[in-house]
């Protein structure tokens, strides 16, 4: 689904991201960790197509994000990790902006609006300017809006920030059904109990380098991941 | 304090050097002479009138001459930044960042002030300087007056910024209880633009009742406007009333100051989420995206005042003029026939309806801001399935809906009302028209060139960036050119080739206006995918 071979990004001398490698295959949780600054959000970027880079290639489904990015963006969603909305719109007509640029037809994304408005419980105030929501709000509006067009791949960038615990358990839960559907997600986060127990694989990356990455097994073993995190930080000191 | 203050110079200049594409100290410096040079002429222009009211200092109220050039600089410092004022103070996006560290908000008011005082300090010497310059022409220069004079300059710059201060906070206030604040803030400064226009379009007769009725003035700025009175006495050399101002500008500010500073968090609240919203009908109607794109830029243009107010006036205006020109027909009809302006009229009318019409396209300039407007936002519309060309599109057209019917209609009743056969009537609403959608591109593309994204508050793309500077110039020089090129042309080929003229018009418009769509298209929708 998601292919990163020999990903590098550079920002004039210095390194971001060092010659990245990751495999998402599809039915797959992919968790992507490391500590601030380590590059996780410009690697989520430059696989949404918000960033340029001129090292490595980037492919959704077998095409290259460089070279056919929009028929990649048809099939992927991005939530980042602060949603700016457009904050003089209503959650209604930003979900209904997002679905009329995906072409999403009336039926499909009134059901889904409907079926995610409730389950994360924001129905009622998605009458309401976005200008009124909090960070939580905001939140839970950029997951319906990256749901509603039925995206094969998800990429999020610390999708619980912000979430109240009810929101935060139903999308692990749409997370894990969307991948029982055959979908994709490649996530960052700082919460590692949160990895441990959703992801099916994970990727930990410091100073721009993967240090490891495999099942949640292999990199794991009989220890904690956060146990694994702080050895491999103290290793690579 | 002084570290805000630096950081607000910081911000300051790194918004100029983004907002005019400055890569160099080079670039920046020949910016600053473009704008100094710009400065000079209106000063020049200014010069000139301050040699007229110079009459004013052989009468026996001499300290009017200063009172006026007070009173001038005052008007201008109030309506050039009270919307600044209030969108800089109230609306800046650190606001919330800065009142949760330990700083009190006086702190933060005094170095918002500090700044906005400086814009109003600079308006105040385009203002005054010349007329300071022909004072010492007509009675000599002295050391003391200089100073007197610059001291004023400074207090009556403070006084202007303490009224614009309570303006912009009584405005915040105002605002935030209505629905249509947006829609009600433009109105009110379309009022404002109207009168202005009245005034400079009378300036003669103004200037002419200004100097004729000195004694009377002398007497109602004595018993109504004290404090000009005391600042012109000051700069004559008056050194109680000097105390006088001096105490009556620091006292207004220091109590304004205190306002400000006690109701700061209150304001804050009531801008923010204290007021309560209430909830819209679901919209359930399927879109293209190019016209959901549209859709959410018309949202965004009527739900904030500051976009609205700085490039919707045109709006207003160009709905005044056409009810003007209608109601006043036969006054205008006279008053060009009295004059024999140009032979055979009628001809010509066309032409000047289509250059006017084109000249308030500078104050329309509502594409020219949308892709900075963007901002933290860019990363929605970079994260869909749609290009560049495609956003950019969606913000041309929605700047055509605005402009372009009203253009069209207005131009065609227009020429009607004023007797043009039919055809000059519809080419010359095509010509009206093809302004618009050019203003529209040419915008974008001024946009594309000096895209800024990082703005504190929206003031900062809507009013201070380089791409809304250049559509307003570019504007007046494409209707300049259409308006001289009407006028020449007719009178060259003769009042009954008036149509192939406006036809000559509407065709190089439309091709300029064609080839600069391809270059937004093109160039401007892989730059935005860049951005």
């Amino acid at each position: 689904m998601l292919k990163i071979e020999g990903y590098t990004k550079r920002y004039g001398e210095k390194v971001a991201v060092n010659n990245l490698n990751l495999h998402i295959a599809p039915g797959e949780i992919y968790g992507f960790i490391g500590h601030n600054g380590a590059g996780k959000t410009t690697t989520l970027k430059a696989c949404s197509g918000l960033l340029q880079f001129t090292e490595g290639t980037i492919t959704v489904n077998g095409k290259s994000i460089q070279k056919e990015p929009l028929a990649c963006k048809k099939e992927m969603a991005y939530i980042p990790d602060n949603p700016d909305l457009y904050d003089f719109l209503t959650g209604y007509d930003y979900l209904n902006f997002v679905a009329d640029v995906y072409g999403v037809s009336k039926e499909d994304r009134d059901k889904r609006i409907d079926e995610y408005g409730e389950l994360l419980g924001i129905t009622e105030a998605l009458a309401l300017p976005i200008s009124e929501y909090s960070h939580g709000m905001k939140q839970k509006v950029a997951i319906i809006s990256a749901l509603v067009h039925a995206p094969k791949l998800i990429l999020m960038d610390e999708p619980f920030v912000g979430l109240d615990p009810l929101a935060s358990h139903q999308l692990k839960q749409l997370m894990k059904k969307h991948c029982e559907e055959g979908g994709a997600i490649f996530f960052s986060t700082h919460v590692l109990e949160v990895a441990e127990k959703l992801c099916h694989k994970v990727a930990i990356i410091k100073g721009g380098n993967l240090i490891a990455s495999g099942t949640m097994e292999e990199v794991k073993g009989d220890s904690s991941l956060e146990n694994v995190f702080l050895e491999l930080e103290e290793k690579t000191e | 304090m002084s570290l805000l203050l630096k950081i607000r110079f910081k911000s300051l200049f790194a918004g100029i050097k983004k907002s005019i594409g400055a890569k160099s100290a080079g670039m920046l410096a020949l910016f600053g002479v473009l704008m100094g040079f710009s400065a000079l002429i209106i000063m020049a222009l200014l010069f000139g009138i301050w040699f007229v009211f110079g009459m004013y200092l052989e009468s026996d109220y001499p300290w009017l001459y200063f009172a006026m050039a007070g009173i001038f600089a005052f008007a201008l410092g109030i309506f050039g930044t009270v919307f600044t004022t209030q969108s800089q103070m109230y609306e800046a996006k650190d606001n919330e960042l800065l009142l949760a560290m330990p700083l009190k908000p006086s702190q933060i008011i005094g170095s918002r002030v500090l700044m906005l005082y400086l814009l109003t300090f600079l308006f105040s010497a385009i203002i005054m300087l010349p007329a300071a310059a022909v004072y010492c022409i007509l009675r000599g220069p002295s050391v003391t007056f200089v100073l007197i004079f610059l001291l004023v300059m400074g207090m009556i710059s403070m006084v202007t910024q303490t009224v614009t201060c309570l303006l912009g906070w009584v405005l915040h206030f105002l605002l935030a209880k209505f629905k249509y604040k947006a829609l009600l803030a433009s109105l009110f400064m379309a009022v404002v633009m109207i009168l202005y226009f009245v005034g400079i379009g009378n300036l003669e007769n103004l200037t002419v009742v200004l100097t004729q009725n000195g004694g009377k003035i002398a007497n109602a700025v004595q018993s109504f406007a004290w404090p000009f009175y005391a600042m012109g006495q000051a700069c004559m050399g008056d050194i109680l009333q000097f105390v006088l101002f001096t105490v009556f500008s620091f006292g207004v500010f220091g109590l304004v100051m205190w306002v400000l500073t006690k109701t700061f968090i209150k304001a804050m609240l009531v801008g923010g989420k204290a007021k309560s919203a209430t909830k819209q009908k679901r919209d359930r109607k399927i879109r293209t995206p190019e016209a959901s794109l549209c859709r959410k830029e018309s949202k965004r243009f009527f739900s904030s005042t500051t976009y609205l107010v700085n490039t919707g006036l045109g709006l207003f205006m160009m709905l005044a003029l056409i009810v003007a020109g209608v109601i006043f027909k036969d006054k205008i009809m006279n008053a060009l026939q009295s004059q024999d302006m140009l032979e055979g009229l009628e001809s010509f009318i066309p032409a000047v309806i289509v250059g006017i019409m084109g000249f308030i396209t500078f104050m329309t300039p509502i594409s020219a801001p949308s892709v900075s407007l963007e901002g933290n936002h860019l990363w929605i519309l970079r994260s869909m399935p749609i290009s560049g060309a495609k956003v950019l599109r969606g913000k041309l057209r929605f700047h055509c809906i605005a402009t372009v019917p009203m253009a069209f209609v207005g131009t065609l009743a227009l020429c009607l009302v004023y007797g043009c056969p039919i055809l000059d009537t519809l080419l010359a609403a095509v010509c009206s028209a093809l302004l618009n959608v050019l203003c529209g591109v040419l915008g974008l593309v001024f946009n594309m060139c000096f895209p800024r994204m990082d703005w504190p508050t929206e003031a900062a793309p809507c009013k201070q960036s380089g791409a809304v500077v250049c559509i307003m110039f570019a504007m007046m020089f494409v209707s300049f050119l259409v308006f001289g090129g009407g006028l020449v042309g007719t009178g060259m080929m003769g009042p009954d080739m008036s149509a192939v003229v406006l036809g000559i018009m509407a065709a190089a418009l439309a091709l300029i206006t064609y080839l600069f769509y391809l270059l937004l298209v093109k160039w401007g929708g892989k730059k935005f995918e860049t951005l």
